[in-house]
C-alpha cells in the first residue's frame, strides 16, 4: 500500500519544481559585483574564506591573496540591505550589511581567530543550518583541523578522545577493522549493536564505516541519543555520526588546487607480556630437558616452574610473540584535486593505504579510496550536488588475527616454529610439532598463515544526488537520492596435500562467501522559514522512503580430486556444501523539525516523527518519536562579567532502534534440506524506544575558555532480549526475541577549549573531554543470563535485573581468612580455628597453610551467606574517560598530541587464563622468587587457572592513559618555496613525524588495555585480541 | 529554464517510482512455521529429518566423550568436551554453570533431545489433524506416524539414560508444558512406551524410510521394527544406576525385546557431511584421545591401571586378538605430564581409525560406523539368559561368538556358571562394544557399580534450564556431591 503523504509530498515538489520553470526569468547581463579582500588581524591574506549573501545563495571563496570578487544579477537588487557574511573555519564570521546596486562596490573584511568553536554551523538534527550558538540539543563537531595532524585509519578512530560521552575502542586491532564508538553507554543486552547511525554526505550508510577513508572530511558531527537524535527516529536510539566531506565551493575561483600526501611508517607492538622463560621439568646433564624412556618429560618433584630452557641450540628459550610479530611498514598515500568556476565546483581524491599489521607472512591490508564530489549551480534557484565514493580493499588473512594470537600466545618457547622438528625438517612451518616439546599445542600459527591462500575483498559504492530549489527566499525544497552497495568476497583456499596438526597430507579444501547489500534511501524536504516579528521560524518537512536488499552465498569443498586447480570444478562433488539467504527490508518515515529562534535568545526546537519499518512485527508496524527542546542565551540579555557567552538549555526526546530482519518471523529453521526449530519469532516485536533528557551549559568566559557540561539521563525501554526458553516445555524452541528489558543510563560530559598562548608566532590550546556514565539494567524479563566473550570465550559476562552493565560473576578467591566465616560449612567455626589451617599465602590468596609451596597449594573459594560461590568479581564500567589535546604552533612548525585515557573500572584478561593451561604465562615462572617462597605450577594451572571458569586471579585494573596521536611538523612556508624557485608551482609544503599509539601508562598485564570483546566497549575482556599497535611515520605533504 | 524542467520531472518520476511503501516483507530464507505443519510435504520433510537429526545429535561429543572419560574407556587431557575434568583424579564434581566451558556437556544433549521430541510432537500434531502423506498415490502416513513415535522414545530414552530427572512431554502436552520434573526411571517407563508405539505401528509392515532420511541403509519396516526393539531392551538395561537397580531389571522383558532386535549391525553411513558420528570420530583419533590403561589392563592384568610415575610402562601384550587388531601400540604421548599421567595411555583405538581425524580427509567419517553392533544385541540376550538362569548354554554361545570368533580366547561354556558368564559378558562389552554407541561403556560400568568413586551416575539437569525455569542449580559428583 503506497501512503497518501508520500505522494502529497512528492506532488507537491514537482509542482513547485513547474512554478517555479513556469515563471520568467529575466537573463541579466549586467548586474552588481561586489568585491574585496578578507585579512587577519595581522592583515595577512585569508584564503579560501567563504563570502555568502545567505538570502540570495550569492557567495563566492576568496582567492590565495585572500580576495573575492562575484556578482548579483539585476533582478535581485531590489535595494533593500542584504546581508554579507565572511566565514572561514578557526575565525569569527563578520556580517556586513550592503546595498546592491548595480556596478561594483568593494568590501573588506578582518577576520579574528576564533577562541571558541561555537561560530561552527552545524546541519544535523535541527531544522535548518543553525550556528552552535544557537542550537538547543547536544551537538559535538569535530571538524578537519582537529583530526587532519594524524589522520586515522577510519573515521572512528579519529573521535577518539574528542568527543565527550563517547568511548572509542578498537576491539579488533587488526588493520582495516573500524574502531567501535559508544555514545553515552549501551543501549541493548548482547542482542543488536551499540553503533551509532553514520550518514555521509547526507546518505544514511547502511553498512557503516567499512571502507571509509578518514582523508576526505571536512567534519563530523555527532549526535549522542535520543534528546539529540530524534529527527532520526527509529535509527537513532544509539545516536547519530553525520560525515560531511570535502567540496570544491570553498576552493579560490578559477584556480586548481591540487594536495598530495604520503606517509611512511612502521607498525610494531607496543607491549609484549611476560611469558614463561622457566619449566618444571628435570634437567638432563647438558642442561637439556630430560625425557624418559617413553619420550615424556619428568616434573621435578617441587613443581616450581624454575629450570631454564636451553640458551642455545635448536631448542634455545624463544619469546615467540617478539619473534614472530614483526616490526612492519606500512604507507599511506594521499592526492586531492578540486577546482571552482563559477557555477560549477568538484573535489576529488584517490587515497590508497597498505597496512600489514604486525602479523608476518602475510600482505596485509589494502585499500584504494576514489571520490569525487561536484556540485553544480543551475539557475539562481536551482542547484545539483553529486557524491560519490568507491572504496576497494583487500586482505590476504591479517585478519584472521584471533586464531593466531589464540595459538602464539601459547606456543611452546623451545621450539623455532619455523621448522619445529629440527633445522633439517623438511616442512616450514611444520604443524606436526614434537608432542613431547608441543604438549597441548594449539597448532603452528605459522602453518596456515603461509599456507591458507586467504582474500577478503570488500567493495563499496557509496553515492548521493540532491537537487535543491528555492522558490521564494522564504522555501526550498530539496530532493535527494543515496545508494550504499556493499560487496565482500571471501575465499580461502588449502591447496592439494594442506597438512593437518598430524602433518598428514590432506586433500585440500576451497571456501567460497560472497554477498551484497545495496540500500537505497530517498529523502524530500521541504523548509520554510518566516519571521513573525522578532520571532524566526524554520520548517521542515521530510518524508524518508528506505529499501535495503542483502543477498549472500557460500560454498565449499574439502576434496580436490585435481590439484592444482583451485576451482570448484575441480573439487569432488560430494563433497560440496552451499548454502544462500536473502533479505529485504523496508522503511518509510516522516517527520517535521520546527525550529524557533527569538532574536538569537530564546531558541526552541520540536520534532514529530513517524516511522514505519517492516523489521517491526505485524502488530506494531508504526511507532511515534518526539523531540522537544530550548535554550535562553542569558548573556544575550545581561551582561555577565568574564562571560562573553552563557546559554542554558534543555532538551528531551525519543529515539528507537529497530529489530534484526529475522526476529518477528515464526519459522523452523532449515539446514542441509532438513527442517528443525530454533528461535521462535515474534510478531509483536517493535522497536526499542530509549527517552532522554539532557541539560546543558555552554559557556564562553575570560575571552579564552569555552566550556560545555551537558548531564544526560536516558532509559532504553523494550530492548531487545534473546528470552531464554525452555527447549522442553516449549515444544523446541530455545529462545525469543522479545522487547523485554530496560536500560538506563547516566551521563555526566564535559569539554574546555582554550587557547593558552595566543601571539604572532607562538600559539598554545588544549581541549579537554571527559565523561561518566553509569548504565544499569533497570527491568529484566528474563532470568538472569550471560552474554558471550567472542572467540575462544566463554559466556561469563552477567545480565541480571537490578545489575550495572558489564560485570561478571564467576569465582572469587579469598583474600582473608575471615571470608571463610561466610561459608555455610563453616558454622560454628571460629575465626582462630580457621587460622590454624588457613593463612594468606604471598600471593595474596587464603590457601591451606600446610600446603603452601606444595602442589596441594590451592586458593579457596568464597562462599557467601546462601552457600553460593558464583558472585560478582568485576565491574567494567569506568569511572570516566578523558581525552587531552595539546596544539602548539611557533612560526612554522605545529605540535600536536593526544592523550585520552579511562580511569577505573576492572578488565579480564582471558588471555592470561588460556596460557595458564599448558605453562606459557609469565605469572607462573618461579625463578625470580626466593627458594622459601616458590609456589607449584599447580597452584596456578590447577588453581587459578579454574577449569576456565571466570575467577578473581584475572580481574585487572582496567586505568590506562594512552599517547594515541603526536605529530610534529614543519610548515615551510610561501617565503621559503618562493626562495627555492618554486613558488610558481608549489603552494605549500608541510613534513611531519607522526606517532600513533607511542605509548600506554598502565598497571594492565595484558598487550592493551583498550580491549573489549564483541566490539562492545561494555564487555571489557581481552581475549586473544588482536592489539592496537604503535606506529612511527613520516609524512611530507605537498600543495600546489 | 528547460533543464531546470527537466531535472525537476526527472527527481519527482525517480522519486515515486523508487518509493516502495510495502511494508509486509516475507522471510524468505526459512519455511514459515505455520505452513510446515499444514503442508504434507513439509510435515514429510519434519519428521523424517528429525531422524537425522537424532543420529548426529544422540552421537555428539557432548555429552559422549565426558560420558566415555568418566567410564575410562577413553582418555584424554584436553580441556574440550569436558574430557580433562570429568576425568579428573579423584573425580571432581561436573561444573553445572550456565557460563561453565563445560557447560555444553550437559546443555547439548538436553537441548538436542528436547528439539528434536518437539519436532516430532509437531509432527504428530498434523497427521493428528489430518494432513495425509502420499507416496505417490499410496497414504504413507502410518510410517511417518511410526517415526514420530520412534523420535519420542529415543529422544526419552537420552534424557533418561543421561540426566537424574526430565520432562515427560508429547504431542499431547500444553504449550508451555507445566515444569513439572519426573524422575529418570519415569521419563524411561514413558520412553518404553512411545518405542512399544512405533514397534506397533512397524510390525508386519512392507514400507521402507527413505534412504534421504535414514542414510543408504535399507530401513525396511522389518529392519526398524529390530532397531526398535533393540533399543527398548538398551534402556532397560542400561537404566540402572547401580548393581541393585540393575538386579531389579525385568530381564525377561529385556530377551523378550532383544530376540526380536537387531541381526547385523545398525551401521549409518557417514558421508562426512550430513552423515556423521562426532563422538565417534574423536574416539578413532590416537592425537586426541586414547584407550584408557584400564582397558588395556582387561586385556592384560600385567599392564597397570596407569602409567607408575608417569613412566611408560612395559608394551601390553595379551591372549585376546583384538589388543592387537582393534587397537594400536604410540609410542608418544600428546597428553601434559603437568595435567596428571593418570590420563597417560600408550594404545589409540585403531579398529575404524581411517573414519577418525587423523587419517586422510578423504576418509575421515566416510562409510558405514556401527552405532549398535549386533553382538550389543546378543549379549544383551545373553545377560538377560543368565540373570534370568533359563538359557545358558545359549548365553555361551552368543558370548563366544565375539569371545573366540574375534578374540581367540579360549570359550567359555554354561558350566562355568552365572557369575563367570557375567564377567565374560562385561569383558565383551568392553572390548568387543569399545567405541561405538555413545555413552555405553559409562552405562555399563554404571549398572555394575563400576565407576569410580564419587563420578556422577547422571548429569543433572542443565544449569541453562534451571535458571530459566527459576530453579535452583545442582550437581552432582566429587567429594560435595552425592553421585546421583
Amino acid at each position: 500500500m503506497r501512503t497518501p503523504l508520500a505522494y502529497r509530498l512528492i506532488a507537491l515538489t514537482a509542482s513547485l519544481f513547474a512554478l517555479a520553470t513556469a515563471a520568467p526569468v529575466a537573463q541579466a547581463q549586467e548586474g552588481a559585483t561586489v568585491t574585496g579582500k578578507v585579512t587577519n588581524a595581522q592583515g595577512q591574506p585569508i584564503a579560501g574564506a567563504s563570502i555568502i549573501i545567505t538570502s540570495l545563495n550569492a557567495g563566492t571563496a576568496t582567492t590565495v591573496e585572500g580576495t573575492y570578487t562575484f556578482r548579483v544579477s539585476n533582478r535581485n537588487i531590489t535595494g533593500r540591505a542584504v546581508s554579507l557574511t565572511a566565514r572561514r573555519i578557526g575565525f569569527s564570521p563578520v556580517t556586513k550589511q550592503i546595498t546592491l546596486v548595480s556596478g561594483s562596490q568593494t568590501v573588506d573584511f578582518t577576520l579574528v581567530q576564533d577562541v571558541t568553536r561555537l561560530n561552527e554551523i552545524v546541519t544535523t538534527g535541527v531544522a535548518g543550518a543553525t550556528s552552535l550558538k544557537n542550537t538547543t540539543i547536544s551537538i559535538t563537531k569535530v571538524s578537519e583541523d582537529q583530526i587532519k595532524n594524524v589522520p586515522a585509519s577510519d573515521p572512528i578512530a579519529a573521535l577518539a578522545g574528542k568527543v565527550p560521552g563517547a568511548i572509542v575502542m578498537s576491539t579488533n586491532g587488526a588493520p582495516g577493522q573500524t574502531a567501535s564508538i559508544q555514545l553515552r553507554g549501551a543501549t541493548n543486552l548482547g542482542l543488536g549493536n551499540n553503533s551509532p547511525l553514520v550518514v555521509i554526505d547526507g546518505v544514511i550508510s547502511t553498512n557503516g564505516m567499512e571502507g571509509i577513508s578518514a582523508s576526505d572530511i571536512v567534519s563530523m558531527e555527532i549526535l549522542k541519543g535520543a534528546a539529540s537524535a530524534n529527527t532520526y527516529g527509529s535509527q537513532a536510539a544509539n545516536g547519530v555520526i553525520a560525515i560531511t566531506t570535502n567540496r570544491g565551493k570553498s576552493l579560490a575561483e578559477g584556480k586548481l588546487a591540487i594536495t598530495g600526501r604520503t606517509e611512511l611508517g612502521t607498525s610494531s607492538v607496543g607491549h609484549f607480556i611476560p611469558l614463561m622463560e622457566h619449566h618444571p621439568y628435570v634437567l638432563a646433564p647438558d642442561g637439556s630437558i630430560l625425557v624418559n624412556a617413553g619420550g615424556n618429560r619428568v616434573i621435578k618433584p617441587d613443581h616450581y616452574a624454575d629450570n631454564p630452557f636451553p640458551s642455545t641450540g635448536d631448542n634455545q628459550f624463544r619469546n615467540q610473540l617478539q619473534t614472530w610479530l614483526p616490526n612492519r611498514s606500512y604507507e599511506s598515500d594521499y592526492i586531492s584535486m578540486g577546482y571552482r568556476q563559477d557555477k560549477t565546483n568538484f573535489f576529488s581524491s584517490f587515497s590508497r593505504d597498505v597496512d600489514p599489521g604486525v602479523l608476518p607472512i602475510v600482505q596485509g591490508y589494502r585499500r584504494q579510496n576514489v571520490r569525487l564530489n561536484v556540485d553544480q549551480t543551475v539557475t539562481a534557484k536551482f542547484d545539483l550536488s553529486a557524491s560519490l565514493l568507491y572504496g576497494h580493499a583487500t586482505d590476504d588473512g591479517s585478519q584472521t588475527g584471533t586464531g593466531v594470537f589464540f595459538a602464539l600466545l601459547q606456543s611452546p618457547p623451545d621450539l623455532n616454529l619455523e621448522r619445529p622438528n629440527g633445522p633439517n625438517d623438511p616442512v616450514r612451518y611444520n604443524p606436526d610439532m614434537p608432542k613431547s616439546f608441543a604438549t597441548n599445542d594449539r597448532g603452528n600459527p605459522l602453518y596456515g598463515l603461509a599456507n591458507t591462500a586467504t582474500v577478503n575483498e570488500n567493495q563499496r559504492l557509496l553515492g548521493s544526488f540532491t537537487a535543491r530549489f528555492r522558490p521564494t527566499t522564504w522555501l526550498s525544497v530539496d530532493g535527494s537520492y543515496g545508494a550504499d552497495h556493499a560487496n565482500n568476497y571471501s575465499t580461502s583456499l588449502q591447496n592439494r596435500g594442506y597438512l593437518n596438526d598430524s602433518g598428514t597430507p590432506g586433500p585440500g579444501s576451497l571456501s567460497a562467501s560472497t554477498d551484497k547489500d545495496f540500500s537505497t534511501n530517498i529523502q524530500l524536504n521541504t523548509t520554510a522559514t518566516h519571521d513573525f516579528w522578532n520571532l524566526a521560524s524554520t520548517t521542515r518537512l521530510t518524508y524518508l522512503a528506505e529499501q535495503d536488499d542483502y543477498e549472500a552465498f557460500n560454498t565449499s569443498g574439502r576434496k580436490f580430486n585435481v590439484g592444482g586447480v583451485p576451482t570448484f570444478n575441480a573439487m569432488d562433488p560430494t563433497t560440496l556444501q552451499s548454502g544462500s539467504s536473502k533479505q529485504t527490508i523496508r522503511a518509510n518515515d516522516f517527520y517535521i523539525t520546527q525550529g524557533f529562534n527569538y532574536q538569537d535568545r530564546y531558541l526552541a526546537q520540536i520534532v514529530g516523527r513517524r516511522d514505519g519499518s517492516s523489521l517491526f512485527g505485524t502488530a506494531a508496524r508504526w511507532k511515534n518519536f518526539f523531540g522537544l527542546s530550548g535554550a535562553w542565551r542569558v548573556t544575550q540579555d545581561f551582561d555577565i562579567p568574564g562571560f562573553q557567552e552563557l546559554k542554558l538549555r534543555y532538551a528531551v526526546g525519543t529515539a528507537g532502534l529497530r529489530p534484526s530482519f529475522s526476529n518477528q518471523y515464526e519459522t523452523y529453521s532449515v539446514s542441509n534440506g532438513t527442517i528443525s526449530k530454533s528461535t521462535v519469532g515474534n510478531p509483536d516485536l517493535q522497536p526499542a524506544v530509549q527517552r532522554e533528557t539532557e541539560g546543558g551549559i555552554n559557556a564562553t568566559f575570560l575571552n579564552r575558555f569555552d566550556a560545555e557540561i551537558v548531564s544526560s539521563e536516558r532509559r532504553t525501554t523494550g530492548a531487545f532480549l534473546p528470552v531464554p526458553l525452555s527447549v522442553a516445555l516449549t515444544g523446541g524452541y530455545s529462545s525469543q526475541v522479545q522487547n523485554a528489558a530496560t536500560i538506563a543510563g547516566r551521563t555526566l560530559e564535559g569539554s574546555l577549549n582554550t587557547r593558552v598562548i595566543q601571539g604572532t608566532d607562538l600559539n598554545y590550546n588544549f581541549t579537554l573531554t571527559a565523561s561518566r556514565t553509569r548504565q544499569h539494567i533497570d527491568q529484566l524479563g528474563a532470568p538472569p543470563f550471560q552474554v558471550g566473550s567472542g572467540s575462544q570465550g566463554q559466556a561469563i559476562f552477567y545480565y541480571r535485573q537490578g545489575e550495572d552493565m558489564g560485570v561478571i560473576y564467576g569465582t572469587r578467591f579469598d583474600t582473608q581468612v575471615s571470608q571463610l566465616l561466610d561459608n555455610p560449612a563453616n558454622a560454628g567455626v571460629s575465626l582462630d580455628s580457621l587460622k590454624k589451617v588457613y593463612s594468606v599465602n604471598d600471593l595474596g590468596y587464603v590457601v591451606k597453610t600446610a600446603s603452601i609451596g606444595l602442589p596441594s597449594e590451592t586458593p579457596v573459594k568464597y562462599v557467601d551467606k546462601t552457600g553460593n560461590s558464583t558472585v560478582k568479581i568485576m565491574e567494567g564500567q569506568p569511572d570516566f574517560v578523558w581525552g587531552f589535546a595539546n596544539t602548539i604552533h611557533y612560526k612554522g612548525f605545529t605540535l600536536y598530541g593526544l592523550i585520552d585515557g579511562s580511569k577505573g573500572g576492572q578488565i579480564y584478561n582471558f588471555s592470561k587464563q588460556w596460557m595458564f593451561q599448558d605453562l606459557r604465562s609469565g605469572d607462573i615462572d618461579q625463578s625470580g622468587r626466593p627458594q622459601g617462597s616458590k609456589h607449584a605450577y599447580d597452584l596456578y594451572t590447577n588453581g587459578f587457572y579454574n577449569a576456565l571458569d571466570a575467577d578473581s586471579y584475572f580481574v585487572e585494573n582496567g586505568t590506562y592513559a594512552k599517547l594515541r596521536e603526536l605529530s610534529l611538523s614543519y610548515d615551510l612556508g610561501t617565503r621559503f618555496i618562493s626562495q627555492i624557485g618554486l613558488g610558481n608551482t608549489i603552494r605549500g609544503a608541510k613534513i611531519s613525524l607522526i606517532g600513533r599509539n607511542l605509548h600506554t601508562w598502565t598497571k594492565y598485564s595484558g598487550m592493551d588495555p583498550e580491549a573489549a570483546s564483541n566490539g562492545d566497549p561494555n564487555l571489557r575482556l581481552d581475549g586473544f585480541r588482536y592489539p592496537t599497535f604503535r606506529q612511527v611515520a613520516g609524512q611530507i605533504q605537498l600543495d600546489f | 529554464m528547460k533543464t531546470s524542467k527537466q531535472l525537476a520531472m526527472l527527481l519527482a518520476a525517480v522519486a515515486t517510482t523508487a518509493c516502495n511503501t510495502d511494508l509486509k516483507i516475507a522471510d524468505l530464507n526459512a519455511p514459515d512455521a505455520a505452513r510446515a505443519v499444514s503442508n504434507a510435504g513439509d510435515v514429510q520433510t519434519l519428521i523424517g529429518g528429525g531422524i537425522r537429526l537424532w543420529y548426529i545429535d544422540s552421537n555428539n561429543v557432548d555429552p559422549g566423550m565426558a560420558m566415555s572419560v568418566m567410564a575410562d574407556e577413553l582418555t584424554s587431557s584436553y580441556g574440550n568436551f569436558g574430557m580433562r575434568f570429568n576425568s579428573n583424579e579423584p573425580r571432581i564434581a561436573y561444573n553445572n554453570s550456565s557460563s561453565a566451558g563445560d557447560g555444553a556437556v550437559a546443555n547439548d544433549p538436553w537441548r538436542f533431545n528436547y528439539a528434536i521430541l518437539g519436532q516430532a510432537d509437531d509432527g504428530l500434531k498434523a497427521l493428528a489433524r489430518g494432513v495425509k502423506i502420499m507416496d505417490g498415490s499410496t497414504d504413507v502416513s502410518d510410517e511417518y506416524e511410526a517415526i514420530g513415535r520412534f523420535l519420542q522414545g529415543a529422544t526419552l530414552s537420552n534424557i533418561a539414560l543421561i540426566f537424574d530427572k526430565g520432562f515427560i512431554v508429547d504431542e499431547n502436552s500444553p504449550i508451555p508444558a507445566p515444569a513439572t520434573f519426573s524422575p529418570y526411571k519415569d521419563v524411561a517407563t514413558a520412553a518404553l512406551a512411545k518405542l512399544d508405539q512405533a514397534i506397533a505401528l512397524s510390525a508386519g509392515k512392507t514400507w521402507q524410510i527413505p534412504d534421504t532420511y535414514f542414510t543408504a541403509i535399507n530401513m525396511t519396516a522389518a529392519n526398524f521394527n529390530q532397531l526398535l526393539n533393540t533399543m527398548a531392551a538398551q534402556l532397560l538395561a542400561y537404566t540402572p544406576r547401580m548393581q541393585s537397580e540393575t538386579d531389579a531389571v525385568d530381564w525377561a522383558r529385556v530377551r523378550a525385546y532383544a530376540v526380536k532386535g537387531i541381526d547385523h549391525d545398525f551401521a549409518p553411513i557417514g558421508d562426512y557431511n550430513n552423515w556423521w558420528t562426532d563422538w565417534a570420530t574423536y574416539a578413532n583419533t590416537p592425537s586426541w584421545t586414547r584407550v584408557d590403561m584400564r582397558v588395556i589392563h582387561e586385556m592384560d592384568p600385567n599392564s597397570p591401571v596407569e602409567f607408575p610415575s608417569c613412566a611408560t610402562p612395559p608394551r601390553a601384550t595379551s591372549a585376546d586378538a583384538r589388543l592387537a587388531s582393534d587397537f594400536a601400540f604410540q609410542s608418544s604421548i600428546p597428553f601434559s605430564s603437568a595435567r596428571g599421567c593418570y590420563h597417560f595411555s600408550s594404545w589409540a583405538y585403531a579398529r575404524e581409525l581411517p573414519y577418525g581425524y587423523d587419517s586422510d580427509a578423504a576418509t575421515q567419517q566416510i562409510g558405514p560406523y556401527p552405532m549398535i553392533r549386533k553382538a550389543e544385541n546378543d549379549l544383551l540376550i545373553a545377560e538377560a539368559d543368565v540373570r534370568l538362569g533359563s538359557n545358558l548354554a545359549e548365553a555361551a554361545t552368543l558370548i563366544n561368538n565375539t569371545r573366540v570368533g574375534r578374540g581367540n580366547l579360549t570359550p567359555v561354556s554354561a558350566g562355568a556358571g552365572a557369575p563367570a558368564l557375567l564377567a565374560a559378558i562385561q569383558y565383551e562389552q568392553s572390548i568387543e562394544l569399545f567405541a561405538t554407541g555413545p555413552g555405553l561403556a559409562y552405562y555399563n560400568r554404571r549398572r555394575m557399580n563400576g565407576l569410580q568413586p564419587q563420578t556422577p551416575l547422571h548429569l543433572p539437569v542443565p544449569a541453562k534450564e534451571l535458571q530459566t525455569d527459576g530453579l535452583p542449580v545442582y550437581t552432582f559428583g566429587g567429594p560435595n556431591n552425592p553421585d546421583h
